[in-house]
């Protein structure tokens, strides 16, 4: 099985769609940190002056802890299509390519082909978490220096102690992993049934989208389907930085995240393993 | 024009209580007149509507006649003017017109109103005062300035009642509906709550808690200069 695992990673690190990620990640949060470094005081003074008018605001400067804030809900919505272009292609490219035949002709089953697949993408996954992890947050702090972190929200803002935030982050980071496994294992079904590596990527990244328009709109008839999308769970990272901390509910939306993992990997491996190649 | 029409109407009710508003005032100035400087450590206790921080601690200094500075470390929401800015005005009868307007209890000690108008210019518009008939201390001051508007100060007096120092001080100040467009906070998914207290303005206090008071000793003025200016 670790043969197996090891092969898949090579598979990724061989192709050169497996660093665009890397190298889209970098592109944005250099420019992003850029941008700010320019006008983000101007920025949060803008987003902040009603309370200015009411209050003299002691010690609101931008730091790397609000850089890294920022920066990190303005690219997790676009890790997603960061992520399926490896993993949307993990099963299908080998269809595509003709090579899934001399792939199951190994002593070793469908299934252990399957979760080596889903292994090796989930460590790029987490690669790539981190990536974004050490540019946005921790180069931030270097460039930007630590302070108190203001979480800005279209109706309210909470302040976090510099002390708190590296447990807040860190958990965050943790969650946001989660949510692009279920990216991962939803690129996966799709890249399972479908015979080319373009379609999984595009239907994942149509689904994310559609979900995510979904949840942006403060519709009636929208706000009864949201709980049972998948996409209003994933930015439960976010929550992370409220305070009094909502443990029940990042508790159920990781609940429910891992459930998809399981409903996704699941039907999966039962198609893969039906899955009529001799065609 | 404006303080002769103020004193017109109000005047009728000025010997109620056998002192002048301007005796009253200048008792409670006698009082804090002996301090020329203090520091203090301070706690503040935050309550605003639509922003979520922790309470924090830090250190208050003081140097007449009206410099005044809390240092903490970090994030934290402190009134527009200095607190005792009203003992500035008060400092010299000619400068202003006062009136009674009346007594009221507050807390345990009966108190009497004395309004206040500054004569020149003055960032305070207005102020009202509530002065304890024991104390000789403001309990209560409702500011009305061209700054911050309306400000609510309610004064706790303890161990430095003599001085008139407060142990607490509580702002009650007017706040705007924090807003900010979802796109700008990148906040999806997140439905306002639609309450009550959502209207466009609501009320936010701010609490002092003054301790380990120093009074009178050499504060450098340097410590009530801005950061990086």
């Amino acid at each position: 099985m670790l043969d197996l695992i090891r092969t898949e990673i090579f598979k990724i690190a061989t192709k050169p769609r497996s660093y665009i990620g890397f190298a889209a990640i970098f592109a944005i949060v250099v420019i992003i940190q850029l941008a700010l470094y320019a006008d983000g005081q101007a920025y949060l003074d803008f987003l902040i002056q009603s309370l200015n008018q009411s209050f003299e605001i002691e010690g609101m400067d931008f730091n790397g802890n609000l850089v890294g804030f920022i920066i990190l809900q303005t690219l997790i919505i676009q890790m997603p299509l960061l992520v399926a272009l490896v993993s949307g292609d993990a099963i299908s490219g080998e269809i595509q390519g003709g090579t899934i035949r001399s792939l199951l002709t190994k002593p070793v089953s469908r299934s252990q082909i399957v979760w080596a697949k889903f292994i090796a993408a989930e460590l790029y996954t987490l690669l790539l978490i981190l990536w974004l992890g050490i540019l946005a947050w921790v180069v931030s702090l270097l460039f930007f220096g630590p302070g108190d972190l203001v979480v800005l929200k279209s109706d309210s803002l909470v302040i976090v102690r510099n002390a708190d935030t590296v447990w807040r982050f860190g958990s965050a980071f943790a969650v946001a992993f989660l949510s692009l496994s279920v990216v991962v294992a939803l690129s996966f079904l799709l890249s399972a049934i479908a015979e080319n590596s373009i379609a999984p990527i595009i239907i994942t990244m149509s689904v994310i989208l559609l979900f995510t328009i979904i949840g942006t709109f403060d519709i009636p008839v929208f706000n009864q389907i949201k709980p049972f999308l998948f996409t209003t769970h994933m930015i439960v990272w976010r929550n992370f930085f409220d305070r009094p901390l909502p443990v029940d509910q990042i508790a159920q939306s990781a609940g429910i995240m891992v459930l998809h993992i399981v409903m996704f990997l699941g039907a999966t491996l039962i198609y893969f393993n039906k899955k009529d190649i001799t065609q | 024009m404006k303080n002769a029409l103020f004193i017109l109407l109000f005047l009728p009710f000025s010997p109620i209580l056998g002192q002048t508003p301007n005796q009253i005032l200048y008792k409670a100035h006698q009082q804090f007149a002996r301090v020329k400087s203090f520091k203090s450590e301070v706690n503040i206790y935050f309550d605003l509507p639509s922003v979520s921080i922790e309470n924090m601690s830090g250190k208050a200094f003081y140097k007449a006649p009206s410099k005044f500075r809390i240092r903490l470390k970090g994030i934290a929401f402190l009134p527009r003017d200095n607190p005792f800015n009203v003992y500035t005005l008060i400092r010299d009868s000619s400068q202003y017109a006062s009136v009674l307007n009346g007594s009221e209890k507050v807390g345990n000690e009966l108190c009497r109103i004395v309004s206040v108008i500054p004569n020149g210019e003055s960032d305070i518009v207005m102020a009202k005062l509530w002065m304890g008939t024991t104390s000789n201390c403001p309990l209560k001051m409702q500011i009305t300035s061209r700054e911050s508007g309306i400000i609510l100060i309610e004064n706790t007096y303890g161990r430095q009642v003599q001085n008139a120092l407060p142990d607490k001080m509580r702002f009650t100040v007017d706040m705007n509906k924090f807003k900010v467009p979802k796109a700008l906070a990148a906040d999806i998914n997140n439905s306002p709550k639609k309450t009550a207290a959502s209207a466009a303005k609501s009320k936010g206090t701010i609490e002092f808690a003054f301790t380990n008071y120093s009074l009178n000793t050499a504060i450098e003025d340097s410590v009530f200069k801005e950061e990086g200016k």
